[in-house]
């Protein structure tokens, strides 16, 4: 008996941890799904409160049109209905997963948003992921020697990157390397017309994709560089490091093996924070490259007063921003379990 | 064997299913022998105008639809459905000789009977409808090529009015087959048309591709292959896809864009095209505001702007000067109108007497000043100048933006405005696109471009009355003059500038479409060189 008791206790405990965790993580989906309704009711609400009437922009260039005309507009897509009741309404398709009709495409939303996703994740992935790299190693190399040329260059880097407005450096960008020297199309994500084989095609992309994603990056590569220096400067200051310096371990080992792992955590926290704000970059950079993304899309429909598409766009970039984090949240509660019984990461 | 690290492995692994997507997304896969690609920002709701007016629709349209008549470059009809016309001694009855050999893109033969279809449709569906049929009381098909529209008094307009950006011929067995046409799924995908290009593929928002009809009942054999609509909002990026010879034509009004690609020796600036739409920048007055219901005070304002410096340096002498409601490419334009020359004192007495002398700060009241939402160089640049202007003889102007068309819309429409910038269409005949602006009849709140100005006179009703059923063309012409005569004085609305669209286009364009509705008309004699 005494020798099975103490395991018992342990699976208590461990039982007590899981059923913590699980409870945890539970309230977290449901704060999120709540969370998820108030920005759709808020997205509705204030898109709705806006002043402006959509039945003029799917009218057309009228004049002639008659009241009757506007008002059969209306009873059509529902804007005679008191806003509770369309908020109503809403809430009910969106229940179904039905995002509704666009009223300038007459296109189902979720079709016209499904159509945009991917050219917005390429760009916005490789963009993030250039900024994210080469921000961080510019940031190490800056540490290395905190008073050297190259940290200058990152600090500069980084003023640049964080005040030059995207539109200004994608134009830039397009005028130098698409217009002064012509080596990068100017805009689309493929050619018009390209040939049928994949390796010329995926080849036609990358080239398309260069300009814009370059200009994404910037932004990354300023806010990483300067987070990644400043991080790796503490790093290469603790005890551990200078331990591994008097075991005789390489230069490389020490920074990119002992250093690096544990500065680029701040870095990678950042990452996550500026997914959400991904989105109004990637419109500026779409609109400026024609890249035939959300961002694009969003612009086009906002102009035009497209509810239904404005809002599919918010709750889908709502519902990745959520997720992201809800992703986040659990991965913590299972990695450390005190947040789980404490109730909030410490 | 040393292994590549990790972090290099799983950032291929992340490139690797990003792009593994990409492969043709929004390309097409061929070769661009003999293809026009043709640029533009404009982005149609719909391709079917028989129900939807604006340039982005017409543009497609004309290339879709076939219509009864074209129009040359002086607005007189000439066949393209229709191959002759007659029209009675009265005028109230014309009768349309339709082509034998012409056939939809499904085969289908055109007959008089789709005709009568689409008038019907445009006259009840289309936001010009009224305008461009409404004297039409009955259209009669005593067989299948002969097409007896009856009117209730004589349409001089009517013409224009059966012209490609007007009157498409739709196929009844495709689009009769409900209520209404507007929300006919076959609008915007597999439409089924009459015109000389046939719809390959739409994907909204971003390209439209058309494949030539081989058998079309007009000569089309030197015309491209196919025509590729691509869209491209922003108007800088769509300049420079021009430049670069990613795409081979464009329109603008623009005036920084021509003035630039104006430079470029491997492409050529229109001087000509477009007559038929009329475009013209204006200030419009609310009338029954507290201070521009007396005509006084318009007049100094037109006094007061410097219309020089907006056409000439803001514009950089691309634009024209606009002196009448009716654009200078109309057979009705009177070109002996007084003008509001710059000036100031004038101005100033004008105020004066209307009683609104100036205080020792030299100001006399405010007004507000809102603009539609088009570029910085078109509407916030002229707004800023106006207000300059209107400094001098002590206006204060309140400039007032929108942070979209629809809000712009919502308050112009609801009179919620002193004045207002605005861009507006003539439309090829005044039916259409000048009387909407002055009718007494027409002054429908939350209506834009009706008659938002408010502005009444029945004289003016009566000329335009006439006018559009005048026994011939000069009468016509003299009534028109008349009634800019009253415009001009009266002043509910301040035309200020022909802004003048105009095609640019690559060296490997011959005979682009310059014509009275530019790109708005089919492709048949354009083609493609080498």
């Amino acid at each position: 008996m005494s020798l099975t008791a103490p395991p018992k206790i342990k699976l208590k405990g461990r039982r007590n941890m899981a059923l913590a965790r699980s409870r945890s993580i539970a309230s977290r989906i449901a704060q999120a799904v709540l969370l998820l309704l108030a920005v759709i009711i808020f997205n509705f609400v204030l898109i709705h409160l806006a002043p402006g009437d959509p039945a003029t922009v799917i009218a057309g260039e009228s004049g002639g049109t008659t009241p009757e005309q506007l008002e059969s507009i209306r009873e059509a897509y529902g804007l005679n209905d008191p806003i509770f009741v369309q908020l109503w309404h809403y809430l009910v398709q969106i229940a179904h997963f039905d995002l509704g009709y666009s009223f300038y495409f007459g296109q189902d939303v979720t079709s016209l948003i499904g159509e945009r996703l991917y050219p917005t994740v390429l760009l916005a992935g490789t963009g993030m992921l250039a900024g994210l790299i080469i921000g961080t190693l510019l940031g190490v190399i800056a540490a290395i020697k905190p008073r050297g040329i190259l940290s200058y260059f990152v600090t500069v880097i980084a003023l640049v990157g964080f005040a030059a407005p995207v539109f200004w450096t994608s134009v830039l960008l397009l005028l130098a390397l698409s217009i002064t020297i012509p080596i990068f199309p100017i805009q689309g994500m493929n050619s018009i017309i390209v040939s049928p084989h994949a390796f010329p095609q995926i080849w036609d992309t990358t080239m398309h994709l260069i300009l814009p994603a370059t200009a994404l990056a910037l932004i990354y590569v300023a806010l990483y560089s300067r987070t990644a220096r400043t991080s790796m400067l503490e790093v290469l200051d603790s005890d551990y490091i200078r331990t591994a310096w008097a075991k005789g371990l390489g230069g490389r080992i020490v920074i990119f093996k002992h250093a690096l792992r544990n500065a680029v955590l701040p870095v990678v926290t950042l990452l996550g924070l500026h997914v959400g704000a991904l989105l109004s970059s990637v419109v500026l950079i779409e609109v400026v490259f024609n890249w035939p993304g959300l961002g694009s899309l969003l612009l086009e429909s906002i102009l035009r007063r497209d509810t239904p598409v404005i809002l599919g766009i918010l709750l889908a970039s709502s519902v990745i921003v959520i997720v992201a984090n809800l992703v986040t949240d659990v991965a913590y509660r299972i990695i450390d379990p005190r947040i789980a019984i404490s109730g909030g990461p410490q | 064997m040393s292994h590549p690290p990790r972090a290099v492995l799983a950032i291929v692994a992340v490139l690797a299913l990003l792009f593994s997507g990409c492969a043709s997304h929004t390309a097409l896969v061929g070769s661009d022998d003999d293809t026009l690609i043709y640029g533009t920002g404009e982005v149609p709701r719909v391709l079917n105008p028989a129900v939807q007016s604006g340039l982005a629709t017409a543009t497609s349209g004309a290339q879709l639809f076939a219509s009864p008549v074209l129009l040359t470059k002086s607005l007189e009809p000439k066949p393209y459905l229709a191959k002759s016309w007659d029209e009675s001694d009265d005028g109230k009855k014309v009768t349309l000789h339709l082509v034998d050999s012409a056939k939809f893109h499904d085969g289908v033969a055109i007959t008089s009977e789709d005709v009568a279809f689409s008038l019907d449709v445009v006259k009840r569906e289309h936001p010009f409808g009224a305008n461009l049929f409404g004297p039409v009381t009955s259209v009669d098909t005593p067989d299948k090529h002969t097409v007896v529209i009856n009117l209730s008094r004589r349409h001089p307009a009517l013409m224009t009015a059966m012209s490609p950006p007007f009157l498409p011929v739709i196929p009844k067995h495709v689009y009769g087959t409900g209520d209404t046409v507007a929300d006919h799924p076959q609008n915007s995908q597999k439409v089924v048309g009459s015109g000389p290009y046939r719809l390959r593929s739409h994907s909204e928002g971003k390209r439209i591709v058309f494949d030539k009809v081989d058998d079309f009942f007009m000569d089309n054999s030197k015309a491209p292959k196919s025509v590729i609509i691509e869209i491209i909002s922003d108007e800088n990026t769509l300049s420079l896809a021009l430049e670069k010879g990613e795409i081979d034509m464009m329109t603008t009004n623009t005036p920084s864009v021509t003035q630039r690609l104006s430079r470029s020796s491997d492409l050529t600036v229109a001087e000509q095209g477009y007559e038929g739409i009329g475009s013209l920048g204006w200030l419009g007055f609310n009338v029954k505001s507290k201070y521009l219901s007396d005509k006084k005070v318009r007049q100094a304002i037109a006094y007061s702007i410097d219309r020089d410096y907006i056409i000439n340096d803001l514009h950089r002498g691309k634009l024209s000067a606009a002196t009448s409601p009716i654009a200078s490419g109309s057979p009705y334009h009177d070109d002996d109108l007084p003008e509001y020359d710059r000036d100031l004192n004038k101005a100033g007495d004008l105020l004066d007497d209307a009683g609104y002398p100036s205080s020792e700060d030299g100001k006399r009241f405010d007004l507000q000043l809102d603009y539609a939402p088009t570029s910085n160089e078109m509407s916030t640049s002229v707004a800023e100048t106006i207000k300059a202007n209107l400094k001098e003889v002590g206006i204060n102007v309140r400039i007032r933006s929108s942070a979209d068309a629809p809000t712009w819309g919502n308050r112009v429409a609801n009179y919620d405005y002193d004045m207002t910038l605005d861009n507006v269409w003539n439309w090829g005949d005044p039916v259409v696109g000048v009387e909407r602006t002055y009718l007494c009849s027409n002054i429908k709140k939350g209506v834009l471009w009706a008659n938002m100005s408010q502005y009444c006179n029945p004289k003016v009703d009566e000329l335009f009355k006439n006018a559009a059923a005048a026994p011939d063309e000069k009468t016509r012409k003299e009534l028109y003059f008349d009634v800019q005569e009253i415009l001009t004085d009266e002043l509910p609305i301040l035309p200020f500038e022909t802004q003048q669209f105009r095609n640019i286009y690559s060296d490997t364009v011959v005979n682009p479409p310059n014509g009275p509705f530019g790109i708005m008309s089919p492709l048949l004699n354009t083609s493609m060189e080498g």
